[in-house]
């Protein structure tokens, strides 16, 4: 049998539904390698949807089902033994009192177990760890998918934890850590603006732009009056730090009764007697020559590998499964089992400071182990600042790849703007991936060149129509580790170091970094973090 | 294109969610390939979408924005799955979802659903009479490939291939036939 008809006919199993493991594995392996044969399935999908319309038309209603009865009991004079097709009498009326007792019943019940039922404000869409509900003095556990009412409180309770809140306006709350929040409408004869009360921990918050003016929270030091923004609020025992993303916030001091009002890229630290520190917005301060963010896994122990470049607010990751996670003595991380690692919050400063110097530069030392898993993948991800919305919002990407040739090579896909994918710059490395500590360099130039480096070599160039201009990147990009959005392209192995940067790095400077060795050679004190050479 | 702005006022209309539910069919089709599930997740992605309807940017194209809603209901398919589903990397699921807006345009033309399916009745009479019968049987009677090749006196794998080759010279009509009704 030839390939093409191979592939048609997974993909005709696969719409069907009726494909093996086996089957979906080799179609999934195949999509990989061949892009072009995801049209074709489309394709299929589509003619499978307008067969179904065509026929459908046609179809007969539903018709009295073909019993097989045995002859012993009812078998008919005239008719042969064995099988006899009969049409059961339709007692339709029964299945409709059936149906309406129990409707009826469940209606009933409901409104016994609970007479007044509380409105539902907003719904809890992710639960990570154990979160509990505290409504009317009862406290219990919720899982995913829970409805919140007026004034209840949630709770985390360990510093893993983490939950997402979605009110039915569309903004949402993401709790992390050990928070407690209470919910609430502002007025009574107001429920489309809310009053959040966080007592203690951390909180992201999304506002709606429908909900601009509407949302306030409120913390033991301080009050904060949200006019459209996205923000984030840390509450400890002595003080409130407000940080804000996008948008303007106001806030109030508890104390004080004094007011400061917060741009994008400002914060503000509220004590119990007034505001400790203050900067209303953001520095417009270069990118620095430095990284702007940088990661050298020297943690001992939790799922939090922080960013120490020490440029804007620190871009920390999340390891979203320590299972088949060793730390390496000095430093780095070895993944013996898939994973995701993903900042904890959209890239924004990598986004807003590579804009100014329409220049980035990633550099990687890994160990890198693609033979280790047993699924057999042709592409693994190494590193991707992407947005999780959509695959088409790669903005670079390092990856391992086996296609077109059967052993692994570093490749790396690089977007400036968001041209169309076929325009995008491909790198493919001349040197095959081997399970050794190895420096990997993606730069792309304002003039639109981008290149790869291994092991101080540039292996691949190339110039892109588009000149850089990132003007569109998404500002919900995420910083991804090791994997992607999908999470199902980890890359097994040791995870050194990495460093991004708002500048192409020179060959010099790559050849240098190299030449030097990963930052665990100098006991974690890492060279590059007080900037070029 | 299936965008508000260009369908006046109402981004939720029915004409308009008719038009991107074709799309979304097949693309969630191709994702899934359950069949079953494919209606009822498309009535979630708009439901969604509905409820979200507060995040949308009306500047924005609203066919990205459902396929942003799709692709995240179709990983909370899949890790609802206990049978594994068809593992697709980033870049085959962003090939599917560039199929998917390149078909999305079409759709915004009301006439486009009746010209195909007009064009696949037409195409379905080219097909020899025992192809015809399979169709039949699959999509009328809904049958599976061994009842099929049970009544046909047929090996499984037969039915497969002969439904399989039949969809793609369908694919193949439908396509000439369109061209031709456009130009």
């Amino acid at each position: 049998m030839s390939g093409t008809h191979d592939n048609e006919l997974l993909i005709s199993r696969h719409l069907a539904g009726s494909a093996s493991p086996r089957e979906l594995e080799a179609l999934g392996a195949r999509l990989e390698a061949e892009p072009d044969l995801a049209r074709t399935l489309y394709a299929r999908a589509a003619m499978e949807r307008d067969l179904r319309v065509l026929f459908k038309a046609a179809r007969p209603a539903t018709r009295g089902s073909r019993l097989r009865i045995k002859p012993s009991r009812r078998s008919i004079a005239g008719t042969s033994p064995g099988s006899v097709a009969i049409r059961p009498r339709r007692r339709w009326w029964v299945t409709a009192a059936a149906a309406a007792a129990v409707i009826a019943f469940g209606i009933l019940f409901r409104a016994k177990q609970s007479p007044q039922q509380p409105d539902t404000l907003a719904v809890l869409e992710q639960a990570r760890g154990k979160v509990y509900l505290d409504r009317e003095g009862a406290e219990r556990e919720v899982r995913s998918g829970h409805r919140i009412a007026a004034h209840d409180t949630l709770r985390t309770d360990s510093p893993d934890s983490e939950a997402q809140v979605v009110y039915l306006s569309g903004s949402r709350l993401t709790l992390r850590g050990k928070t407690t929040l209470a919910l609430a409408p502002r007025a009574a004869t107001d429920d489309t603006a809310y009053d959040v009360h966080l007592a203690t921990g951390s909180l992201d918050a999304e506002i709606a732009h429908a909900q601009a003016g509407r949302f306030a929270f409120s913390t033991p030091h301080a009050r904060v009056l949200v006019t459209g923004t996205s923000l984030m609020l840390d509450v400890e025992p002595l003080r409130t730090r407000v940080d804000v993303d996008t948008g303007h916030v106001r806030v109030t001091c508890n104390a004080s009764g004094r007011t400061v009002v917060l741009a994008g890229g400002g914060y503000a630290v509220v004590d119990k007697a007034s505001f400790a520190d203050v900067r209303p917005a953001a520095r417009t301060a270069p990118a620095p020559d430095g990284p702007v963010a940088l990661y050298t896994f020297q943690e001992k122990r939790g799922p939090v590998v922080h960013d120490v470049s020490g440029f804007g607010k620190p871009l920390d990751l999340r390891v979203e499964t320590l299972d088949g996670i060793v730390r390496l003595p000095g430093g780095g991380l070895r993944l013996a089992k898939d994973t995701v690692i993903r900042s904890i919050r959209p890239a924004t400063k990598i986004v807003d400071a590579c804009r100014a110097g329409r220049e980035v530069s990633v550099e990687l030392w890994v160990r890198p182990q693609p033979y280790a898993s047993k699924a057999r993948r042709t592409h693994r991800r190494i590193m991707a600042l992407s947005s999780p919305r959509s695959s088409r919002s790669d903005l670079f990407v390092m990856v391992l790849r086996t296609d077109p040739s059967p052993t692994y090579a570093y490749y790396a896909r690089a977007r400036a703007e968001l041209e169309p994918r076929d325009e995008e710059v491909r790198l493919l490395s001349r040197s095959e991936v081997r399970p050794e500590r190895t420096h990997i360099v993606l730069t792309r130039s304002a003039a639109g060149r981008s290149a790869l480096y291994v092991n101080g070599n540039c292996e691949a160039l190339q110039d892109s129509a588009v000149r850089s201009g990132f003007s569109e990147w998404p500002a919900d990009s995420y910083l991804y580790v090791a994997n992607g959005p999908l999470g199902n392209s980890c890359s097994l192995g040791d995870y050194l170091s990495l460093a991004v940067y708002c500048r192409a790095l020179s060959d010099e400077e790559i050849a240098a970094r190299y030449r030097a060795g990963p930052p665990q050679d100098k006991g974690g004190k890492l060279r590059q973090a007080v900037g070029p050479e | 294109m299936s965008q508000p702005r260009d369908n006046a006022q109402d981004p939720w209309s029915r004409p308009l969610i008719e038009q991107n539910r074709q799309w979304l069919l097949a693309y969630l089709l191709s994702v899934t390939g359950d069949p079953n599930a494919v209606d009822d997740l498309v009535q979630q992605v708009f439901l969604v979408a509905i409820k979200r309807r507060a995040d949308y940017d009306g500047s924005r194209p609203l066919g990205a924005w459902l396929r942003g809603i799709a692709r995240n209901l179709v990983h909370e398919y899949r890790r609802g799955k206990a049978k594994s589903p068809l593992a697709l990397s980033e870049e085959a699921l962003a090939e599917l979802e560039a199929a998917a807006q390149a078909d999305e345009p079409y759709w915004a033309d009301q006439d486009y659903a009746q010209r195909r399916l007009s064009a696949l009745r037409h195409c379905v009479q080219t097909l020899t009479a025992r192809i015809r019968t399979m169709l039949r049987l699959r999509y009328w009677k809904r049958l599976s490939s061994h009842a099929i090749g049970k009544r046909l006196g047929l090996q499984v794998g037969a039915v497969d291939m002969a439904l399989c080759r039949a969809r793609k010279k369908l694919c193949d009509c439908v396509a000439l036939k369109m061209q031709d009704t456009s130009t």
